[in-house]
């Protein structure tokens, strides 16, 4: 008897001990793992831009775009003609990942942001700065994430219609609608924070320069002059940037050793960089815009539209329209998008600064020589020289009307006209995009389905724009 | 333990006062192969006086003078009673050899580590002998299981060679979690998983086709928790055990299996012809208001002016493609089976060659194979016994694309029947960019799943006494699986180059488990047996995400490979461990052969779980009776065999991946601007734990007329809790989705069965009925605090919703077609008509899983005649007809099906199918989203199915022929099938995208392809 138990016994000892043996994590993908050096949290803000660049390779852009009147109809693309139509719906695969994606830069800067502190040396003023990268990444993607599925700042007083989920932490608590204020203020935190610890200037990634042009955009569309004027200026006198005076080539091919104009601010880029020495891998953020645009059998999947061809059709002698635009058989197709295969995508550039500080001042009742100034570099660029410039003589209203113009011609496709027109539509002008309000409900895009999985969240009133 | 040396007391005592009597009768009992058997009762009828035979098959049995009727019984041999007669003093020896009992032997039921005879099992089994498996050719084994017993739910996967089945035993208590059952091959747990390799396209190869259905003696599914409680944590969707054969007969015999057949497409879809396509093409364009031809997706564009609309349509017009039909043919079945059966003295052997070439009906579609078993059995000494099996299996699929990734799915949707399959050039007419059309795709790329697969389990078992053993098992599966593709540039526009790539993945399934074994019987009546053990298994899955051959221009061959003329690229390389511990035992006891208890408890451990919630218990209590033992039934005219029987127990699930606990990061070496990136990649929960359900069981096995109607009544109960649930998390978070434990899921559900013969015995006309019929009731009881879209199913149609089933349909109610403008209306929540189709006004709209199902088999046998019917049915499940929103919705590139003809045409008129129209805003749809989730595609998905028709003949063959049996089957399966549906067909089984896509919409058809009808000859010869 004494014997079974013994050899019963044996049978089972080996595995008393078996607790350790449960253990098998995914050996090397643990944040324990890979989040421990200053490189680390390099490595991890890296992952922001990765992210970011992804984004802005063109697909959040032609949505932002598409809301206007700038672009046709697209050619077949189901999930673009729901936002063309503004009648968005929480199964739209196209809209749902461009806000995942947002929220995914949010995400992974927040990942930086909460567990910094484990990292235990740093160069000096480098925890700061990446501290003050992820800030300024995750208030952009906020606020980017806010003026595509919210109506616009100023649209009620106090703006207590709901805005976007304030996500500022990794953590997956079950978050509602905060106010279009309550984002506001938040983004406008974080970019001030940005502003005063990044460095002046940081390569292509977010200098102090970058937050003060976006801190320009920011301020314009609250309406807040003054703010817009001082932030662009900034930037415009930094000397770190020069205004293009001739080249109307706004996405040059990349080289391997150029990869910017130097208008660009702030904005992703595209890459060639040899392996080990030998062939040359491209690391390609321009995709959606060249894939969108370009013309496949006569036809491409966003063309100009009719009511923008006439727009610009004013003037011949304007030389953009040439070397932007190319027309066959009734259909204009946006050039500038395909010209090139590889090219980075400026997000802030001085031409846009220059235009808004030019709005922004007459608007203000500020100095109109400097705004005057602002639009003839951009007239004096598009027209042979001096043959077009804005007079001497010229009103705020002018210079307001022809500051607008150029903007809309100049910034066709990066996505920031549809923000201007909601801007002009609070302001209490009679914006009518498309024979519908500025405000119509589905202006606003749908949000995800699963953003909505949360009791309580509010989601957008879809339709109502025809 | 004091009351076990009380009873060993006992029976000492027994002995002693037996042993001072002098005359004795004693001797050895042998079996057929003259191996002694030790434990045989041996027994004086008239005092009642008994021993057991030794280790060594000795008895002496000590009796006063007189006759004596001297009994000799052990389980699974025939009783034997020997008349004799002692004079004062005499000893006389008497040796005995007892014959197998065929009948008790099938009366024993495998019930997870050990086996049970079938009166005393306490729990809820269905056996299904291995005899009827084969009878009906099937892609893989579990399809066999149609039918064949209450509680056990299959859909056989559509029409592809080699595809798996959809089974569900007694419902479905899991959403996120995998909801099949457990399948164990001789006490081996094995991989399952026909995720793998995620979704890659098609139907995904099926991990269980491995096994050759000739090589199984039987199946046990096992169902209520007395049943499934020893595999504690996995038993909660059921356990399927499959018992393969070992050498039985005494000597050496064979068993030839050939079978021949064809495959068909068991429906054809009724898609448009290009007169039809155009003419209602063209209605819908001037509907919206357009003039002149209408333009035509590929060929011109609404832009295009109406001259160019005009010839191009024209040009469609002289075309016409039944791309169903070119992709679609008579595919060819053949399959030969070799079984060998030898037993000598202290060995037996069963060794099996199959190759089984199962073509489908799709062109290019076939699954090939090659298995090979030996299982043999050794008594290395009287005391020691060594069992060892294995199996080696080959296989090929041919694969080709259906349902959403092309192929027949592509005939079915964008494959207009304008297109031609080449243009005027000869070249493959390709649309949707460049990147369609499924003859260019099926004859220019190779495309195929390579497997080897072993299977191998030894086991030792030690007999200490007739009372205790020892056993300890070790076991191994190992399954290589390769994805090889290759395509040549030039098929498609976005292709720059050739490219051979494959998918490698392996997985190494080590199991060994100990048990010790004690059995005895005190007082005679008294039978008290116990059975406690361990086991540890460890799961290692390993593969690359990618390997490419740059540069070649077919796939590669094993020689260069192995050669390494090649230089692959490789992708990430993975490898994911999975480890499980267990404790279990099993007690029994019973009393008088008519009472019964059994307890069982297992403890399990995962490392898929964190160190606070690793251990789950999961206890389980049974009671049996056998009342037709009682004095009050004994001598019964009718009711020869009553038992009842109830069961109370916990068990489990953990069917999730492996790494669902952990917040797992990862790095990229080119990340952004040439630098290196690290990012998360998951949510974790470290919280995560078991998903556990309580199940309850009460069943009656009856049996009527001695036998002649006999079967089982069952009803249960199954409360499921902390449901594992991977939900929808916030898109904000900027991740899809997480698991997390939430919900309850109550299933309860009535069985019956019933097998009558129902003729005279003595009749020669032989006619025997089997039925059986399951009802299920499923409800979600709570799913925590999420909302419906927190958890999403198909094709966005079903959703979890509480109240109603798991696997419900989510849409919004179609309230009929205007008939004054031909427009469809939808009910808003309030029940109002609206033209607006609102997602926020979905409801509940029937569930996928059938509330009955079941199968009736009729067979008659007369002479050497045998005819059998088989057929299956499924009642009160509801089937999404998800392709239809497209085949019947707005008019797109999408072909349609002929039942759109029933369309509305003019005020007044009272059609099927609204207005024709190329815009989406006219169905109240958003522009741009075709996608038109409503009811109106919802039918009734009630189905009779003819599943087998089978006539054979049994030749006499001469009494000294080595040929002993020689059988002819001609028969056919799914000859037809009775529905109200009007789509292809109410059985499915769709191309699953995960665990949840499979538990929550089971029944949406998507493009999916029809079922096979086949027919075949078979022949059968045992020598």
């Amino acid at each position: 008897m004494k014997k079974i138990f013994i050899l019963a016994f044996c049978f089972t000892l080996p595995l008393v001990s078996c607790n350790k043996w449960l253990d098998q994590p995914p050996t090397g993908n643990l944040r324990e793992d890979l989040f421990n050096t200053a490189e680390d949290a390099q490595e991890t803000l890296n992952s922001c831009y990765d992210a970011l660049a992804n984004l802005y390779d063109g697909r959040i852009q032609s949505i932002s775009e598409l809301l206007s009147d700038n672009i046709t109809q697209p050619n077949t693309n189901n999930d673009l003609r729901s936002v063309y139509a503004r009648q968005t719906t929480f199964f739209n695969g196209t809209t749902n990942k461009v806000y995942q994606d947002l929220y995914t830069v949010v995400w992974r800067c927040n990942t930086l942001l909460d567990n910094i502190d484990v990292i235990p040396n740093f160069d000096t003023g480098e925890k700061e700065r990446l501290i003050a990268e992820a800030r300024f990444l995750r208030g952009f993607c906020h606020w980017a994430a806010v003026k595509l599925w919210a109506q616009p700042y100023g649209w009620t007083p106090g703006n207590t219609h709901p805005g976007v989920p304030i996500r500022n932490r990794a953590a997956a608590d079950p978050l509602l609608r905060s106010t279009v204020q309550e984002v506001y203020d938040f983004v406008q935190e974080d970019f001030e924070f940005a502003y005063a610890n990044l460095p002046e200037t940081n390569g292509i990634y977010a200098s102090k320069m970058a937050a003060a042009g976006v801190l320009a955009t920011f301020h314009f569309l609250k309406q807040e002059w003054n703010l817009a004027v001082q932030y662009s200026t900034e930037v415009i006198n930094s000397g770190n940037f020069s205004f293009e005076t001739e080249s109307l080539d706004r996405y040059p091919e990349i080289t391997q050793s150029n990869n910017t104009t130097t208008e660009f601010v702030f904005g992703t880029v595209s890459t060639l960089f040899s392996i080990n020495g030998g062939s040359i891998a491209q690391d390609r953020r321009c995709g959606s815009f060249v894939n969108n645009y370009q013309i496949n059998n006569g036809i491409a999947e966003l063309m100009v539209s009719q009511n923008f061809q006439d727009y610009i059709n004013l003037n011949p002698a304007d030389k953009r329209l040439l070397q932007w635009f190319t027309f066959e058989s009734n259909r204009a197709f946006l050039k500038k998008f395909f010209t090139n295969q590889i090219y980075s995508v400026p997000i802030v550039h001085l031409t846009e600064l220059h235009l808004i500080r030019a709005e922004a001042i007459a608007e203000s009742g500020g100095d109109l020589s400097t705004a005057r100034a602002d639009i003839n570099k951009i007239l004096n660029r598009a027209f042979e020289a001096g043959t077009n410039e804005i007079s001497e003589s010229a009103t705020a209203e002018d210079v307001i009307a022809e500051a607008r113009r150029q903007y809309r011609i100049e910034l066709i496709g990066e996505g920031k006209y549809t923000e201007q027109l909601r801007r002009y539509g609070v302001m209490g002008e009679n914006i009518i995009i498309r024979d519908a309000p500025y405000d119509c409900p589905g202006m606003a895009i749908q949000f995800p389905n699963a953003e909505s999985t949360v009791i309580g969240f509010e989601l957008n009133p879809e339709g109502g724009c025809n | 333990m004091k009351k076990f040396y009380s009873s060993l007391f006992l029976v000492g005592a027994i002995l002693f006062t037996a042993s001072s009597i002098a005359q004795t009768v004693s001797g050895k009992v042998y079996d057929p192969a003259n191996q002694t058997l030790p434990g045989v009762v041996v027994k004086d009828k008239q005092s009642g006086n008994g021993v057991a035979t030794d280790i060594d098959g000795n008895y002496t049995l000590n009796l006063v003078p007189g006759k004596h009727t001297v009994e000799f019984v052990l389980i699974g041999y025939i009783n034997q009673s020997k008349e004799i007669t002692l004079t004062e003093g005499q000893k006389l020896a008497l040796n005995i050899t007892l014959q197998e009992d065929e009948k008790m032997a099938e009366e024993v039921v495998v019930v997870g580590y050990g086996v049970q005879r079938k009166r005393d099992v306490t729990g809820s089994i269905t056996r299904i002998d291995g005899k009827e498996l084969t009878q009906v050719p099937v892609p893989s084994f579990e399809a066999a299981l149609q039918g064949r017993g209450a509680g056990i739910q299959v859909s056989q996967g559509s029409g592809l060679a080699g595809s798996g089945s959809l089974v569900r035993i007694r419902g479905i208590s899991s959403i996120s979690a995998g909801g099949d059952p457990l399948y164990v091959v001789d006490g081996i747990p094995i991989t399952q998983n026909p995720f793998l390799r995620g979704n890659s396209g098609a139907m995904n190869s099926n991990p269980l086709t491995f096994l050759n259905p000739n090589d199984i003696e039987s199946i046990e599914v096992l169902k209520d928790a007395a049943a499934t409680g020893i595999y504690g944590s996995r038993g909660a969707n059921g356990v399927v055990l499959i018992t393969t054969k070992r050498g039985k007969k005494q000597g050496l015999s064979l068993d030839l299996n050939v079978r021949m057949g064809t495959s068909e497409a068991a429906a054809k879809p009724n898609m448009m012809s290009t007169d039809e396509y155009l003419q209602m093409r063209q209605e819908a364009w001037e509907n919206d208001g357009g003039t002149g031809y209408t333009w035509l997706p590929s060929l011109s564009g609404a832009l295009d002016s109406p001259e160019v609309r005009e010839q191009k349509y024209k040009e469609a017009q002289k075309t016409n493609t039944n791309w169903f039909d070119e992709l679609t043919g008579v595919g060819i079945k053949q399959s030969y089976n070799i079984g060998i059966n030898y037993v000598m003295n202290k060995a037996k052997f069963y060794a099996s060659l199959s190759n089984d070439d199962n073509g489908s009906y799709i062109i290019g579609n076939r699954f090939v194979r090659n298995s090979a078993r030996l299982n043999a059995d050794f008594n290395i000494s009287k005391k020691l016994l060594y069992n060892v099996g294995g199996s080696f299996t080959q296989s090929v699929n041919n694969r080709v694309d259906a349902a959403w990734s092309g192929g027949v799915g592509e005939a079915m949707s964008t494959a207009l029947p304008y297109y031609p399959v080449y243009d005027s050039t000869g070249k493959y007419f390709m649309w949707n960019g460049g990147y369609s059309n499924p003859i260019a795709y099926r004859e220019q790329r190779q495309w195929v799943n390579l497997e080897k697969r072993v299977l191998t389990n030894h086991s030792l078992t030690y007999l200490i006494n007739n009372h205790w053993s020892l056993r300890a098992t070790g076991s191994l599966d190992y399954l290589d699986q390769v994805e090889m593709k290759y395509m040549p540039i030039g098929v498609n526009v976005g292709q720059m180059q050739d490219y051979a790539e494959k998918f490698p993945t392996w997985v190494t399934n080590w199991n060994s488990n100990g048990t010790v074994n004690y059995n005895r019987t005190y007082k005679e009546d008294h039978r008290v047996s116990f059975m406690a053990g361990s086991e540890v298994q460890k799961s290692v899955t390993r593969g690359y995400s990618q390997v490419r051959y740059p540069g070649l221009a077919a796939l590669p061959t094993a020689a260069e490979v192995d050669a390494d003329t090649i230089t692959p690229q490789f992708g990430n390389s993975y490898e994911e461990v999975t480890t499980f511990v267990s404790f279990f035992g099993r007690f029994n006891y019973s009393i008088d052969d008519k009472y019964y208890f059994q307890l069982v408890s297992r403890a399990d451990a995962s490392s898929k779980f964190g160190a606070n919630s690793r251990w789950g218990n999961f206890p389980s209590a049974s009671v049996g009776w056998i009342a037709s033992e009682e004095s009050f039934l004994k001598d019964n005219k009718v009711i020869n065999f009553l038992k009842l029987r109830g069961s109370w127990g916990v068990t489990g699930n953990a069917d999730i991946p492996r790494t669902a606990q952990f917040e797992t990061w990862d790095q990229g070496a080119g990340g952004y601007f040439g630098n290196p990136i690290r990012f998360q990649t998951q949510l974790g929960n470290p919280d995560l734990k078991w998903e556990t359900s309580m199940i309850l069981d009460a069943s009656i096995e009856y049996g009527l007329w001695n036998d002649r109607i006999h079967g089982t009544i069952s009803a249960y109960s199954k409360r499921t809790s902390d449901v594992l649930l991977q939900y929808n998390v916030q898109t904000s978070t900027g991740f899809s989705n997480v698991w997390a434990n939430a919900g309850e899921i109550l299933n309860q559900g009535l069985e019956f069965s019933i097998k009558s013969n129902n003729l005279s015995p003595e009749s020669k006309l032989q006619w025997i009925t089997d039925f059986n019929i399951s009802r299920n009731m499923n409800e979600v009881i709570s799913i925590g605090e999420f909302t419906p879209d927190a958890l999403s199913g198909g094709t966005n149609d079903s959703r979890v919703q509480i109240g109603k089933p798991v696997g419900s349909y989510f849409l919004v109610p179609f309230a009929g077609i205007d008939p004054t403008n031909g427009r469809p209306m939808y009910y808003d929540l309030d029940g109002n008509k609206t033209y607006e189709y609102n997602l926020n006004n979905r409801q509940y709209a029937g569930a996928g899983l059938p509330k009955g199902y079941g199968g009736i088999t009729n067979s008659f046998t007369y002479g050497g005649w045998s005819l059998s019917v088989f057929m299956t049915y499924s009642l009160g499940s509801k089937i999404f007809d998800s392709s239809a929103k497209r085949q019947l919705g707005v008019t797109t590139d999408w072909n349609m099906r002929t039942d759109k003809f029933d369309r509305w045409q003019e005020p007044g008129d009272d059609a099927r199918f609204p207005v024709q129209t190329l815009q989406e805003n006219t169905y109240g749809l958003q522009s741009g989203n075709p996608w038109w989730n409503t009811t109106l595609f919802i039918y009734d998905a009630d189905y009779l199915r003819l599943k087998n028709i089978s006539l054979g003949y049994n030749f006499k063959m001469k009494e000294n022929s080595p040929l002993r049996n020689l059988t002819v089957q001609v028969a056919a399966s799914n000859l037809f099938v009775i529905t109200n549906f009007v789509g292809l067909d109410p059985e499915l089984v769709r191309d699953f995208e995960n665990p949840q896509d499979r538990n929550l919409s089971p029944n949406t058809t998507y493009l999916t392809p029809p079922q096979e009808k086949s027919y075949f000859v078979t022949l059968t010869a045992n020598f």
